[in-house]
């Protein structure tokens, strides 16, 4: 056998990294916008089919709007024009002024103040915001990493070293592009405030959070919401829908999911997904109280569950904050 | 004469050094994925596309990579194909790459593709290389369908999706999961070597009879 010497290795296997850098770059270009559209079509898709057919269905973009809309709604039918999802618990933090909230909440403010290409991004960081469970939270100081540029981010960091490693042109720098799109390393996280305002930082396939609208001649006639929640392997993500007065549910439908076959992932068929139509978003939704669960299957009812809840507290603080209340 | 030989290393990746059933090479998706006929044709499709595409590019290669790194070189021409597959069952065909996948990017440390690249692609030319790679691919792919098959009638009483058994058929789920796929493959090991020793056996009476014949 041949004996090589280093130089030749070195080059070769750069030359072989840079020429598969390359065609990878290319081969992103051309994949990523047809996934990513898809992507929007799948919920878009199926809030067609959980919302009234003939309706306008929009992706909600300002929660003003929407809550006013909701108000409208509400007062047509003769209800109190705020909706609570559970007037019996605590009520949920009383509405405050835009400037205040901007302290407490950091990020909702930062994202409103953006242009409206944002929808994105605004949308989902709201979502976040308002969760009351850990995601929430890691969210929040990933997001305040980025600003910082604190050691949260190892991974990100080590990798875009890694991609300098390779050469010092600008493939290399294509390079860590389509690591991040390909592979998610950065989880999309860290071109946020490069780059934000020409392109949607979350990359997630399901976004924890999204409203769409249902409009019949100007008046709401649907709100269909996306959440998220643990299954037993991995996230459950539904989406749900209610008529324009958010006092009932109008249907359900399991987006993505990843639960046992034959088991958990029965939790995406009719027979269990139909229970929910029709029933009043007053409801506490746990399993064994109003939802009846998929047998053998605990967990995943349970996420499911857990989803719907975290949809309903979501869209309540989603509708709340502060403005509507200020408006009606 | 090259005809023939080339023939050959195709049929012999079909049955002769079938990767599942006979080399037992490449089990992790071949337990994982067959759980539907359409899960181990796009699998299976899938990795042929990824051998072909890496054994052809390889032996060209061959000459060029340093014998000290060639299996880095052979893992970043590997991972560039299925990156490229990856993306591609992403933007295509959604349904199934929903369904095989980790399996996809996983394709990487198969041990046919690698073991492919190492044991052929870097010692023969090109046109042998692409043809063993496309026997192996076909062996695979047969031997996907096969599994994926007999899992998906027993578990869920179809085959590619249409119902063979009808409305009355009990879905016997284990054979969905992982602990049937054992069990199926190894029925079907069993019955591969059955085949290949009694076909030995024969030969060798055969030529016991054919010299008894001659004396």
């Amino acid at each position: 056998m041949k004996k090589s010497n280093l130089l030749n290795i070195v080059l070769v296997l750069t030359i072989i990294s840079l020429v598969s850098a390359a065609v990878l770059t290319l081969a992103n270009d051309k994949f990523s916008p047809i996934i990513k559209a898809r992507e929007n079509d799948k919920l878009r898709i199926v809030a067609q089919k959980l919302l009234p057919e003939g309706a306008q269905i929009t992706k909600v973009a300002n929660y003003s709007d929407l809550a006013s809309l909701v108000a409208e709604a509400r007062k047509a039918a003769g209800l109190s024009p705020d909706w609570h999802w559970n007037p019996d618990a605590a009520p949920v933090e009383a509405a405050v002024p835009a400037e205040e909230e901007k302290v407490e909440l950091d990020f909702s403010g930062f994202t409103f103040e953006e242009s409206e290409d944002e929808e994105e991004v605004e949308l989902d960081l709201s979502g976040f915001t308002f969760e009351e469970n850990d995601e929430a939270e890691e969210i929040g100081t990933e997001e305040e990493t980025v600003f910082t540029e604190d050691s949260e981010d190892l991974d990100t960091v080590d990798f875009s070293e890694e991609t300098f490693s390779f050469g010092e042109e600008e493939e290399a720098v294509d390079f860590g592009d389509m690591f991040g799109d390909a592979f998610d390393f950065t989880g999309g996280e860290e071109e946020a405030p490069a780059e934000a305002p020409t392109e949607p930082a979350q990359e997630e396939v399901a976004p924890a959070f999204e409203v769409y609208q249902a409009l019949e001649n100007g008046k709401l006639a649907g709100v269909a919401v996306v959440a998220k929640a643990k299954g037993y392997h991995g996230d459950i993500v539904i989406m749900i829908s209610f008529d324009g007065t958010l006092e009932k549910v109008v249907g359900m439908d399991v987006v993505q999911q990843t639960e046992t076959a034959g088991l958990g992932s029965l939790i995406t068929e009719e027979k269990f997904t139909k229970q929910f139509a029709g029933k009043p978003t007053g409801n506490p939704f746990e399993t064994g109280k109003d939802i009846q669960g998929v047998a053998g299957a605990t967990i995943s009812s349970k996420g499911v569950a857990a989803a719907l809840q975290n949809a309903l507290k979501n869209l309540e603080q989603f509708l709340i904050d502060g403005t509507i209340k200020e408006g009606a | 004469m090259a005809k023939k030989s080339l023939f050959k290393e195709f049929v012999k990746g079909l049955w002769e050094e079938h990767p599942n059933f006979v080399m037992l090479i490449g089990l992790c998706p071949t337990l994982a994925v067959t759980t539907s006929a359409m899960n181990g044709l796009a699998m299976g499709i899938a990795t042929t596309f990824v051998i072909v595409c890496s054994s052809i590019l390889i032996s060209l290669m061959r000459k060029i990579i340093p014998d000290e790194v060639r299996l880095p070189s052979y893992i970043i021409i590997v991972a560039t194909f299925v990156t490229i597959v990856d993306l591609a069952l992403n933007a295509y065909f959604p349904e199934i790459y929903q369904l095989l996948g980790i399996f996809i990017p996983l394709i990487v440390v198969n041990c046919i593709v690698l073991g492919r690249a190492e044991a052929f692609a870097s010692r023969n030319g090109v046109i042998a290389s692409a043809i063993d790679g496309l026997g192996m691919g076909f062996g695979f792919t047969w031997g996907l369908i096969v599994l994926s098959s007999i899992r998906e009638l027993l578990a869920k009483g179809s085959i590619f999706g249409m119902t063979i058994f009808g409305e009355s058929f009990k879905p016997i789920q284990i054979f969905g999961q992982a602990p049937g796929a054992f069990i199926i493959l190894g029925f079907i090991v069993g019955l591969v070597n059955f085949i290949n020793i009694n076909a030995k056996r024969k030969r060798e009476l055969q030529k016991i009879s054919d010299r008894s014949q001659a004396a």
